[in-house]
């Protein structure tokens, strides 16, 4: 009994906050459904990692360290990057790359939508982060978890734990935030543009080329990118060789899952009271919003600079599917365009541009490693 | 200060300038690939 009161007692006001915020992770995952393979392990390792005195965490115990569970698996899945290059591969085994084969200029809106990264970085200096923080709170504007742990571990891994929690839920939070970041830039005639899709069919052996010769070339001008590239377009050989498809499947399923539960616990690791409970973590948040917003804004004016030039224009609003969470944002822009013309049919090229989201997000991330490195 | 900020500036440069430069050379391949493999008409 008094060790049960001296457990409680040892609980700091700070640590009830944080296991607070764990509860709201697993509501919003569980009850809101925005990412739960994440936010839900994450709240509950939020929980585990706050009581005191326990095996979850290092410790020292009789003056000697004694290994915590979660500390051995970030020391194993998150210091070495093994996690989140799995889960590329897993990625890599879902993109259907086609729709960007058979229309390769969306690739361009893919690079302009990585804008809010770089934006967020200069604003984060102003607020006094040093670079390589600022680089990894500009990260959040990947849209794409997996290279914003991959990114942050290496950069700054004391804020892996907002920035991950930043990345994850504005992901989720892709249909809020993206139509009013849209409007604000466009008028309602140019939502309204049409766009008649033409698309040529694409060959297997393009298909099967497309992750190879990708694989190379990431190789050859952005090799600090190239673990990123590299898993991702192996997952997604898998995916179009059409001999492995058992390994396909796998990928797709049993080692995301695997390695997303996995994930999610261990970044928990950095939800401690003392690491989380600090000024920076809003103004992390904060920007990482800033950062979805600029990088929609980027490549909705990037699309209406190209019509400058055009004859048949874009619909602006595809530029703002160039970030990296699939599908959300291509459905975003499709029901935007639907709800200013109910016959205007633009998932196809959202989906493209969507798709080089994902190639541009991860390019992003390696070339912020390149440079510090 | 200033030199952080030129920096970052920097980090925008080569950061937006890479991604462009890297994505076009894609692009470039995918029109080199769909040339050389075309699919069904």
């Amino acid at each position: 009994m008094e060790s049960i009161i001296q457990n409680i007692t040892s609980i700091t006001m700070g640590q009830i906050v944080m296991m607070l915020i764990g509860f709201v992770l697993m509501y919003l995952g569980i009850k809101k459904n925005y990412e739960p393979t994440l936010l839900v392990p994450m709240g509950l390792g939020t929980v585990l990692v706050n009581f005191p005195a326990t095996g979850v965490l290092d410790q020292i115990t009789n003056g000697q360290k004694q290994a915590g569970v979660l500390d051995v698996l970030f020391n194993a899945g998150i210091n070495t990057e093994l996690f989140p290059l799995l889960i590329f591969i897993g990625i890599g085994a879902m993109i259907d790359f086609g729709p960007l084969l058979s229309n390769p200029f969306m690739l361009l809106f893919g690079a302009a939508a990585q804008f809010g990264i770089f934006f967020v970085v200069v604003v984060a200096v102003l607020a006094g982060f040093n670079l390589d923080q600022a680089a990894s709170i500009g990260v959040i504007g990947a849209a794409d978890g997996p290279t914003s742990i991959f990114v942050s571990s290496q950069l700054a891994p004391d804020l892996l734990g907002p920035i991950a929690v930043a990345a994850y839920s504005y992901m989720a939070l892709v249909p809020i935030i993206q139509p009013p970041a849209i409007k604000l830039v466009t008028t309602k005639k140019e939502r309204k543009i049409r766009m008649t899709y033409k698309a040529d069919s694409v060959s297997k052996t393009t298909r099967i080329l497309f992750p190879i010769v990708i694989t190379v070339i990431a190789g050859l001008v952005a090799p600090v990118s190239l673990p990123l590239i590299g898993f991702l377009m192996f997952g997604n050989l898998l995916r179009e060789c059409g001999v492995l498809d058992r390994l396909s499947n796998t990928a797709q399923n049993e080692l995301v899952n695997i390695v997303s539960i996995l994930l999610g616990l261990t970044i928990a690791v950095k939800m401690t009271a003392e690491s989380f409970l600090q000024v920076q973590t809003l103004m992390i948040i904060a920007f990482g919003l800033v950062a979805f917003v600029m990088d929609s804004i980027g490549g909705v004016l990037f699309a209406k600079f190209l019509n400058l030039f055009r004859k048949e224009k874009i619909n602006p609003m595809i530029g703002a599917a160039g970030i990296s969470a699939f599908p959300m944002s291509s459905r975003v822009i499709q029901q935007m365009a639907q709800a200013e013309d109910k016959q205007n049919f633009l998932l196809m090229y959202a989906v493209g541009a969507n798709v080089s989201g994902q190639i541009g997000s991860v390019i992003a991330g390696g070339l912020l490693l390149g440079f510090f490195s | 200060m200033g030199a952080l900020l030129g920096k970052a500036f920097e980090l925008m440069l080569f950061g937006m300038g890479g991604i462009f430069a890297v994505l076009f050379m894609i692009y470039l391949l995918i029109l080199i690939l769909n040339k050389a493999f075309p699919g069904n008409k």
